[in-house]
């Protein structure tokens, strides 16, 4: 009875005398070559450790869709004006222990203790590029505090290190999330890719292939397709068909721990 | 019955991140196998493997079903990460891109029963051209089809067909005939017996 290796073999033959029926010559010897090869084929020991590691790594990389819609908020600036009113009050508590006798003028000029950080200087620089995208909610807008406008993309202050948190994400469709550095307003390394499905995410957090440094910009964009029959998933080719997807950006400081203890 | 590659690759661009981790069960070894034949050493393959699948999972939105099937796409994109890692390693060190052309012992095979299998293959191969051997590699040890062999090397079914039947024939020349005898004289090398076993 033919095992399936025998089979395997027959067919190879049974394919080369079709091919070059001179080959026939050899029929005595031709089998025994290719079972010579065939059993030499070197053992291959999976390590299963590498095999699981591997997966785990892989499917990480991934971001599933949140099951629940993440807390609201009401306006990207917001999310600002929240965080840097502590430091406010903080601030206000530190000149009145910094100045003993506030009744007599100061002898020694000491500046006023005045955040780093001001809402000027971290606002988030927000574009698009390419066409504008059919679906306008899929645009930042300034809006009144009272308005509720769901945020696309929020990125929590970059500070140094490889991790970068996305406070929250609404991707109308499956995507990309790029991290590029920032070269004087142009594109520069990408330092992180990540693969998006349709959906709402918070709290992410984001490998980067090198440790953000300080100073320096960063940009994030999250890619979506406007037409997923076009959609082209690397990012290199993205930039060059802004047509197809609907890019959203935001340029984005690296922050200074200091910087960070006084926001929050 | 298990989904195909196909109904895979639609789930996961419809937005199931699980369908990647089946396809990643389904082919794991069998790229593994593929990149261990081309370095023959286990840190370079795993390596390789890694990258292999990363590169899948990054661009898997590019795939274009109707040009062609994950299967060989896939080994394609493995193809490619280890002509990238020799011509790197080229680069930096000015070593052959070619393993077949290291002896065994620098390819850190770990047991002497997969060195003396490795020599005898090698022996055999190394007179080959590097697409011939992976031709053979893929025909006979990956039992690849010769269409799917064709779309991961980049050529015709009509050209891989051609250049296995002249390997074949060459190889046949090279040894000259083989009686039974001289076969079982060949396997009395110490390999392993799973290889052992199988020949006879």
């Amino acid at each position: 009875m033919e095992t399936p290796r025998d089979n395997r073999i027959t067919n190879i033959l049974t394919e080369l005398y079709a091919l070059d029926p001179d080959l026939e010559r050899f029929k005595d010897d031709l089998p025994q070559i290719i079972a010579t090869f065939e059993a030499y084929r070197p053992e291959i020991i999976l390590n299963e450790k590498f095999v699981a590691e591997l997966r785990t790594s892989l499917l990480a990389k991934q971001v599933k869709p949140l099951a629940t819609m993440s807390t609201p908020v009401a306006s990207p600036y917001l999310w600002w004006f929240s965080r840097l009113a502590p430091v406010g009050v903080v601030v206000g508590l530190l000149m009145i222990m910094l100045i003993p006798d506030r009744t007599k003028s100061p002898t020694v000029s000491t500046p006023p203790l005045t955040p780093t950080v001001t809402p000027a200087d971290t606002e988030m620089e927000m574009q698009t590029f390419g066409a504008p995208p059919a679906d306008d909610s899929l645009l930042f807008k300034a809006a009144p505090v009272s308005e509720f406008v769901p945020a696309p993309l929020e990125v929590t202050p970059p500070i140094v290190g490889s991790t970068l948190s996305i406070l929250s994400l609404n991707a109308p469709a499956a995507g990309w999330l790029v991290v590029y550095e920032d070269r004087g307003g142009e594109f520069g390394d990408i330092l992180s890719r990540t693969l998006v499905s349709a959906g709402e995410y918070s709290d992410l957090q984001i490998a980067l292939d090198r440790p953000l440094r300080y100073p320096e910009m960063i940009t994030v964009v999250l890619y979506t397709a406007t037409n997923t029959e076009q959609f082209v998933a690397a990012a290199e080719m993205i930039q060059t068909d802004p047509q197809v997807l609907s890019p959203i950006m935001i340029t984005i400081p690296v922050v200074s721990e200091l910087e960070l203890e006084l926001m929050e | 019955m298990d989904p195909d590659d196909q109904a895979l690759i639609t789930a996961y661009k419809n937005g199931d991140p699980d369908a990647f981790g089946v396809l990643y069960d389904r082919y794991i070894e069998r790229i593994y196998r593929f990149i261990y034949y081309k370095t023959f050493d286990t840190a370079t393959a795993e390596d390789l493997t890694s990258s292999t699948f990363y590169k899948a999972l990054t661009k898997i939105d590019t795939l274009d079903l109707s040009r062609g099937n994950f299967s060989t796409w896939i080994y394609r994109i493995a193809r490619n990460t280890v002509i990238d890692h020799y011509r790197t390693d080229r680069e930096e060190t000015g070593m052959s891109d070619d393993v077949f052309d290291l002896p065994v012992d620098d390819r850190t095979v770990e047991s002497l029963d997969a060195r003396h299998a490795l020599a005898t293959v090698t022996s055999y191969l190394k007179n080959l051209s590097a697409e011939q051997r992976e031709i053979i590699t893929l025909r006979i040890w990956e039992e690849r089809s010769y269409k799917e062999i064709a779309e991961i090397i980049g050529g015709t079914e009509g050209s891989v067909k051609m250049s296995f039947s002249r390997t074949i024939r060459k190889l046949r020349e090279d040894l000259g005939p083989l009686t039974t005898l001289a076969l079982l004289m060949l396997l009395n090398t110490p390999v392993t017996n799973t290889c052992t076993e199988r020949i006879l």
